[in-house]
């Protein structure tokens, strides 16, 4: 079994007519813990996270999820890995319960099992009351929730999880990290988040990198990280501001230097 | 346990029936034609170019094509949904071939299409037109329309793939549509009044599919046009469905 299960070696990655979201990221992620990815809107968070969960390729640089390389067919790293992206994705004509049933069905669940699967995540999620309605018909915070349950249908080694909680209310986002702390400590699953709740990568995360103008800028521990940078006393905003700021400063007078 | 190619496509087949309105649309403009067409010039069909069988035996095919063009946009809209909805990227990150989620749509709409011709058929039957051909004739006229359907359904499909623009998802069937008044759709080609346009239904695969199925339904004309038929039929088929798959990965980027 490998140490790491994600290992990321020099991704670029520059969309047409826009600019560059990837400048060569190397990434390693430990087996089971839970991993908070930071950075300013922009910094490449989102591209490197469908790049890792295979919906986008990344022009040079290679990675591999639990030893396996991602190149050409995917379809084994799919089965290892959930996913919730950003936008919920939802089949807005499906009821939650058939949606999770159906998901488990995709990945190999027979019935009788996916049914079992699907209740079991509508009762995780307080959504047993609207187990039936369509999705389009759900609040917000509940397709939120099934938009995360959906995710965890196979019970995945790996969970992507890009900007989680936006969209939630504060009982809803108690619960689900909650559920992502249990599914870390009795399930093994690494938990990969995006954040811009400084507060939620503290409390949730083990590990972090900090990814700017495409690179990473920072990678270790949550507390090895607001100890270098935030000073006695400090959290990890503070730590992430003063580091985001001495880092601006250093990109300033660098230019300053090569204008001289 | 279930190959997830079934489920798939039984999804895909839901949502054909829980959204008829492109098989419908398909099937209204169809009957409204062989109808209007039959009022208004039906009764040409006595002269011998028609081949002696009444002129619904000859009109009869333009019905069966017409409906591809509104049936054929269901897996174009499908998809736009799921792409819109966000679900498809969902479809994406499951351990299946991407492609089978578009050829699934595809498939569903094959299979509206031949439930639908084989009405057509039979409407043409109750209007008059004698299926001399039998079974065979009315199976092989509706793979025929099934097939070239596809064809056009997944380059629809592609369409809207690549430009993340529903609105495409009729164009192409308005785009062949329009060929259907360049071949020998309401005469034979000897009666065409023009020679340019003699020329152009020479090179008008829709004049192939409607002459090889008028010959396997009523036994009017050429046999030799059924292969050349499908053949056209194939490379619209495959050519329509090769171009669906491959324009999944635009959709993820």
């Amino acid at each position: 079994m490998p140490e790491n299960v994600i290992e990321a070696r020099g991704l670029t990655r520059t969309y047409r007519k826009g600019p560059r979201a990837l400048a060569g990221v190397d990434l390693d992620v430990p087996e089971a813990c839970r991993f908070a990815l930071l950075g300013a809107n922009g910094a490449g968070k989102s591209t490197l996270v469908r790049i890792l969960c295979t919906l986008s390729r990344q022009d040079s640089g290679r990675v591999a999820i639990a030893g396996r390389p991602i190149s050409g067919g995917s379809q084994a790293i799919r089965a290892l890995i959930g996913v919730a992206l950003q936008d919920t994705q939802l089949d807005p004509a499906e009821s939650a319960r058939r949606q999770l049933a159906f998901q488990g069905r995709l990945y190999g669940f027979d019935a009788a099992r996916a049914a079992g699967r699907a209740e079991e995540l509508l009762a995780r999620f307080g959504l047993e009351l609207v187990a039936d309605r369509k999705a389009a018909e759900l609040s917000g915070g509940n397709k939120r929730r099934l938009h995360v349950a959906l995710a965890l249908v196979h019970r995945p080694r790996v969970l992507f999880l890009d900007e989680p909680s936006v969209g939630m209310d504060p009982e809803s986002r108690a619960a689900f990290w909650a559920e992502m702390r249990r599914l870390n400590a009795e399930e093994g699953a690494c938990v990969f988040f995006t954040t811009q709740y400084l507060e939620e990568a503290e409390k949730h995360g083990d590990e972090l990198a900090v990814l700017d103008s495409g690179l990473v800028a920072y990678r270790g521990t949550v507390d090895g990280f607001a100890a270098a940078h935030a000073g006695p006393g400090g959290d990890l905003e503070a730590g992430y501001l003063n580091f985001i700021e001495s880092r601006r400063r250093g990109a300033l007078s660098e230019k300053e230097a090569v204008g001289a | 346990m279930r190959n997830p190619g079934t489920l798939i496509v039984g999804r895909a087949l839901r949502r054909l029936v829980s959204n008829p309105a492109p098989l419908l649309s398909g099937l209204g403009m169809s009957a409204f034609f062989l109808f209007v067409y039959d009022a208004a010039i039906g009764g040409i069909g006595f002269l011998p170019e028609f081949g002696g069988a009444g002129y619904m035996a000859f009109l009869l095919p333009m019905g069966v094509i017409s409906l591809l063009f509104g049936s054929s946009a269901g897996s174009a809209q499908a998809l736009s949904r799921d792409i819109g909805s966000g679900y498809f990227m969902r479809l994406a990150l499951a351990p299946v071939p991407r492609s089978a989620f578009v050829l699934a749509a595809i498939l569903a709409d094959a299979a509206g299409i031949f439930v639908s011709s084989l009405i057509v058929l039979g409407l043409g039957a109750l209007l008059g037109a004698p299926l001399l051909g039998g079974a065979v004739g009315v199976f092989g006229t509706a793979a025929l329309a099934t097939l070239f359907g596809a064809g056009i359904s997944a380059a629809s499909a592609a369409a809207v793939m690549r430009t993340g623009k529903v609105e495409l998802a009729g164009t192409i069937g308005s785009a062949v549509f329009m060929l259907l008044f360049l071949a020998p759709t309401f005469v034979p080609r000897e009666l065409m009044g023009a020679r340019w346009l003699q020329v152009v239904s020479a090179w008008n695969p829709l004049s192939y599919l409607m002459e090889a199925m008028r010959v396997m339904v009523s036994g009017l004309g050429e046999p030799s046009s059924v292969p050349i038929a499908f053949a056209v039929a194939a490379v619209a088929g495959l050519g329509g469905t090769a171009a669906a798959c491959l324009s999944v990965r635009k959709v993820l980027n």
